[in-house]
């Protein structure tokens, strides 16, 4: 035994002395010449390249950082650890690397920072792979239409502004809308449906309790397996908060490049803006509109330009990004805001109005688009929901006009009435995202007007009712109904299951 | 007036220096220049830049630190080192001593550095 020991000791120290021997050769030197506020200036370096990776030589370690500012005479860095560590006259190396971060299966059920380094008390990430943060975006000829379905689980989503795989959708609202909501319910019906996509989510400057309830909720609903949670709070420096969306997104790239599936979640763009507001003021860039630099359009559009589905000759794969973007008392006309919304394929539009009304999902039905959606929606979900879009807008309109208290002539009095059978059966709660067969079974039943006679009030237990029934009666339909590529027709058997159902659910509620 | 960089400034020091002209009158020149612009706290950032420049048009002013002092044969083939790796003209070596570095050498020229101490090594080794 203790032989063993021994043995096992030299040969230790023999590949410690071996690895003595190794010296790391001449390299490209600088000098610190100032420093604070996480930016380093830097004396020397003329080899330096773009967002090259930068080893500044402390007493108490090497701290990192990444050159932004190359300038003449000195460079702009920004440190990527405690700047309190780097004083002046400290050495600075070229690591000869731009940034990279470890991307692979392994980082699955991980909370790690912009830098693959764990937070969750885990071990640390052995990844056998790492790819650079920044990643030029896919050509022309190397992408596809977007053309499957991205099934949120929120039924107003799914049947009204469709989102497929590979689309940017915006989720865009005030504070305390239910924008984040959106994002974790999607990532939890991922799970529920089977999907198999890969999430990744990426808090950039959140609460760290915030992130802590996430993941824990992410674990409750059995999500956290297919989950990557990429994360940095308010504490963190600006640098690790601009880094992070890239980092997550080399992180789904690897998923996209192998032929899955996998969706981005930004929480939120807002703060990463400010983030490089902060950033690029320090380096003395010039401010122009807000402040912002006159780069921050370019720090979108490269980051979301990632997101793409990939051609067949390139494996198929695809990344969705949700973006989330917080606005100020509803103004979507802000600097940050309407970039985003120019930059990606359509907006989910959270009203604050609508949230205090009790209608959550707070989804403005006016406002919000899915310029690409369409092709990828859901063949059954589409049938049925054809024309609950221009119905539920023009509900809106005549409801407002109708509070004057005028005589309403009989269509418009249906027309309303439908209209708040629609708006209630859109109601959602959190956490709970439907399946395809429960969301075309609701909506069937309500647009072919077999709730008519249920009182508005009572129309979630009708359809409460009806999924019940349908479940415990038609199984093995509804789980046929539930490929969602069964077109449903007014005398299609599905139809007439789902409207025998409604019909006699109804009844108990009526009167 | 825009300020004038320092990679100007040593640029123009250097072809000076170069073309034969004394070293104090044209460091003297510098210095009331650097007072009259008020920037006198980047004179040692000018020092290291007129270094530089001087390194690239072919002459190397090095510096060497060692634990104990180095026989000639040593410098001659630091010397010798530098100036394959530079491509310099003539290598001009300073040397100190740090005993704490234990062992090894260290060798800085502008812009460059190369570490190879005991006392480097084994840090890493402890990392």
């Amino acid at each position: 035994m203790a032989e063993l020991q021994v043995s096992e000791l030299s040969k230790d120290l023999q590949s410690a002395i071996a690895g003595l021997e190794a010296s790391e050769g001449l390299k490209d030197a600088g000098i610190v010449i100032r420093v604070g506020d996480g930016v380093a200036w830097v004396h020397g370096l003329a080899n330096a390249g773009y967002s090259e990776v930068l080893q500044i030589d402390t007493p108490k370690g090497v701290v990192e950082a990444f050159a932004l500012n190359l300038m003449e005479d000195e460079i702009g860095a920004v440190i990527l650890g405690n700047d309190a560590q780097v004083s002046a006259g400290n050495t600075v190396r070229l690591k000869g690397t731009i940034l990279e971060v470890p991307v692979g299966e392994e980082l699955l059920g991980r909370v790690v920072n912009p830098l693959g380094v764990p937070l969750d008390g885990g071990p640390a990430i052995k990844a056998k792979q790492t790819n650079p943060v920044e990643r030029e975006a896919v050509g022309v000829m190397g992408r596809k239409h977007v053309h499957e379905p991205m099934m949120t689980g929120i039924m107003a989503i799914d049947a009204m502004f469709p989102i497929g795989r590979g689309q940017r959708e915006l989720i865009i609202g005030d504070r305390q809308t239910g924008k984040t909501a959106v994002a974790i319910d999607t990532m939890i019906n991922q799970a529920k449906q089977k999907t198999g996509v890969v999430n990744i989510y990426v808090a950039i400057g959140q609460k760290l309790s915030k992130i802590a309830a996430l993941v824990e909720r992410l674990k409750q609903e059995g999500v956290m397996e297919q989950t990557i949670v990429v994360a940095t709070g308010p504490a963190d420096p600006a640098s690790l908060l601009y880094l992070a969306p890239y980092a997550g997104t080399a992180m789904g790239e690897y998923f996209r490049d192998k032929g899955e599936h996998a969706l981005m979640i930004y929480d939120d763009l807002t703060k990463h803006a400010v983030a490089y507001r902060q950033m690029s003021l320090l380096l003395r860039r010039p401010p122009g509109r807000e402040a912002f630099p006159g780069d921050v359009f370019y720090l979108h559009s490269r980051l979301l330009e990632r997101s793409a589905k990939l051609d067949d000759a390139l494996g198929a794969g695809s990344l969705t990004a949700l973006p989330i973007i917080e606005t100020q008392a509803g103004d979507i006309s802000a600097y940050v805001p309407t970039n985003v919304i120019s930059i990606t394929d359509g907006q989910i539009f959270m009203e604050t109005d609508l949230f205090n009304q009790g209608i959550r999902p707070a989804i403005s039905a006016g406002l919000s688009v899915s310029r690409v959606g369409g092709d990828a929606q859901t063949k059954s979900v589409k049938s049925v929901s054809g024309h609950l879009k221009l119905g539920l807008s023009q509900f809106r309109e005549l409801a407002s006009f109708a509070q004057f208290g005028s005589d309403l002539d009989d269509a418009t009095k249906a027309q309303i009435d439908r209209g708040q059978r629609l708006t209630e059966l859109l109601k959602q709660h959190q956490y709970q995202p439907m399946g395809i067969w429960e969301q075309v079974a609701s909506i069937f039943a309500v647009s072919e007007g077999h709730f008519d006679g249920v009182p508005v009030t009572k129309i979630k237990d009708a359809q409460a009712a009806l999924l019940t029934k349908l479940w415990t009666d038609h199984k093995k339909e509804m789980r046929e109904l539930n490929n969602g590529t069964e077109k449903i027709e007014k005398d299609s058997p599905s139809a007439k299951l789902i409207s025998k159902a409604a019909i006699s659910a109804a009844k108990g509620f009526e009167g | 007036m825009a300020t004038i960089s320092r990679r100007k400034i040593a640029g123009h020091v250097v072809s000076r220096l170069l073309d034969g002209d004394k070293a104090t009158i044209v460091l003297k020149e510098l210095a009331a220049y650097l007072v009259d612009s008020k920037r006198t706290k980047e004179a040692d950032l000018i020092i290291r830049d007129i270094e530089t420049t001087l390194a690239n048009r072919g002459t190397v002013l090095a510096h060497v630190t060692s634990a104990r002092s180095l026989e000639s044969a040593a410098k001659e083939a630091i010397e010798s080192y530098i100036a394959s790796k530079s491509g310099a003209k003539t290598v001009t070596l300073t040397e100190s001593i740090d005993e704490t570095l234990l062992g090894g050498v260290k060798i800085e020229y502008p812009g460059h550095q190369l570490d190879a101490t005991v006392k480097t090594k084994l840090e890493r080794l402890t990392v």
